[in-house]
């Protein structure tokens, strides 16, 4: 099933971008379950139609442009 | 219900995205389950990226997973375009391909505006990626060698390096140099394949390869026994294939290559040529039989694989891997019982089989070449370390 949603996930990237950015998203069954500001938020929604748990989360970047390198 | 045969690899679809900047790219994504503190798994859908040293979550990850925000170490990563962030790092245990388990450190930021990231840090050092652009997907697996197994790998292609480049001090007299050279390149490029299945972990398609190494060093030993001879007999018979393959692609009216040969003005011109010398050699490679007729050879050898095996000492490896690997390959009903081939089930078992017959030709001809007593014993050591 997480392999189907993972797949679905890529399948519908343009629109979840254009709908959900800065978002988190949980899904599951090709369904998007939770919708949130946080992990912590999404996942509480998708616990309401999913109790137990099995969802892919997802923060759905709203900037692509950003390179993120090195740590001090 | 028939299906694919699942192993441990996960395959991940990239995601195509307009950016400000480049247009439209594909961005490559991974699927990781990352454990909690009450033992739970959450899956996470998160971007592949090779240039970033560690991992990145966002801070509401550290809540959901119920992590200690401010217990792990503290650093701050760099970006372009934003300004420094303030990070926890955590080794938080992670499941990819929903078997391999590992902890990973993942740096925690200390708020949400960050995107999460599979970055290289008991990622990259841990497991093997292949970017596959044709498909546009990811794979993902174990690394396709261990330890043991990669000590002996690079000692093989340094000892191969080794007798390559001193090739010309090879006193092996003609053509049983030039045909010494043949079995040598054919080797590695067998060797190479195998390979090539084990890193994309297909390596239960390695009976073949194991079949044909078998074979190849086979032919080699007994050729090396008594090179001269035996390496002109090996040339002239070329001529035999040459002209029964000639004769069947011309007379096949099927295929690109059979259409431009029969439009070959001089066809008949070069089947006679090929005749010529398939006549000359001909009378060495036909056998009688007792009722008078008789048949050409099937090869340069003049005898089957197993008469040739026992001939030349490897019977009871004839019997365990020639046998075995051909029912495999023929899809012999009892091979096709199981999933995975009867021999050669382990991939350290394939590789060390297969750079096995390799190290023997590679033995045979280094007896003229000078090697150092750590590179003769070794490959000394995986010509007989087989399964």
């Amino acid at each position: 099933m997480r392999d189907q949603d993972f797949a679905w996930l890529a399948e519908h990237g343009p629109e979840l971008y254009r709908e959900y950015a800065g978002k988190w998203i949980a899904v599951r069954e090709g369904k998007i379950i939770g919708v949130g500001d946080t992990a912590t938020e999404a996942a509480e929604k998708a616990r309401s139609k999913a109790e137990d748990g099995d969802f892919i989360l997802e923060a759905v970047d709203a900037e692509a442009d950003v390179i993120y390198y090195g740590c001090a | 219900m028939p299906r694919r045969m699942s192993f441990i690899m996960a395959v991940h679809k990239w995601r195509r995205r307009r950016t400000k900047h480049f247009g439209e790219v594909w961005i490559p994504f991974a699927h990781i389950e990352i454990q909690g503190a009450n033992g739970h798994y959450q899956a996470f859908s998160l971007q592949i990226d090779s240039g970033a040293v560690v991992s990145l979550l966002r801070r509401s990850v550290a809540d959901l997973l119920e992590v200690d925000l401010a217990s792990g170490r503290r650093i701050q990563l760099g970006s372009v375009g934003a300004g420094p962030t303030v990070a926890y790092v955590h080794d938080l245990l992670t499941r990819f391909a929903d078997s391999i388990v590992h902890p990973v450190p993942f740096a925690i930021a200390d708020r949400e505006s960050v995107p999460n990231l599979l970055g290289r840090l008991g990622v990259f050092d841990r497991l093997q990626f292949d970017f596959d652009p044709s498909l546009e997907e990811t794979l993902i697996m174990p690394p396709w060698l261990g330890q043991a197994d990669r000590k002996i790998w690079e000692f093989l292609l340094d000892t191969e390096r080794h007798i390559l480049d001193r090739w010309d001090e090879n006193d092996l007299p003609e053509p049983a140099g030039e045909v010494a050279n043949r079995f040598i390149r054919r080797g590695e490029q067998l060797l190479a394949a195998a390979v090539g299945l084990m890193k994309l972990h297909r390596d239960y398609a390695g009976p073949p390869f194991v079949r044909s190494l078998f074979e190849l060093a086979l032919q080699f030993e007994y050729l090396m026994q008594d090179p001269v001879p035996r390496a002109r007999e090996y040339l002239d018979f070329a001529h035999i294939t040459r002209y029964e393959r000639f004769k069947t692609i011309t007379q096949s009216p099927h295929g690109q290559v059979s259409r431009q040969l029969a439009s070959d003005l001089n066809l008949k011109e070069r089947r006679d040529q090929l005749k010529i010398e398939y006549d000359r050699v001909h009378p060495r490679f036909f056998h009688r039989n007792k009722g008078g007729g008789g048949r050409v050879a099937r090869n340069w050898y003049g005898k089957s694989i197993r008469s040739l095996a026992d001939e030349v000492g490897w019977l009871g490896e004839y019997k365990l891997l020639y046998a075995t690997s051909s029912d495999w390959l023929h899809g012999d009903p009892f091979s096709t019982e199981f999933a995975v081939p009867l021999v050669s089930t382990d991939p350290s078992i394939l590789l060390r089989d297969c750079i096995g017959y390799y190290a023997r030709m590679l033995l045979r001809v280094s007896e003229r070449i000078i090697l150092t007593a750590e590179q003769h014993d070794a490959l000394k050591m995986m010509a007989e370390d087989m399964s």
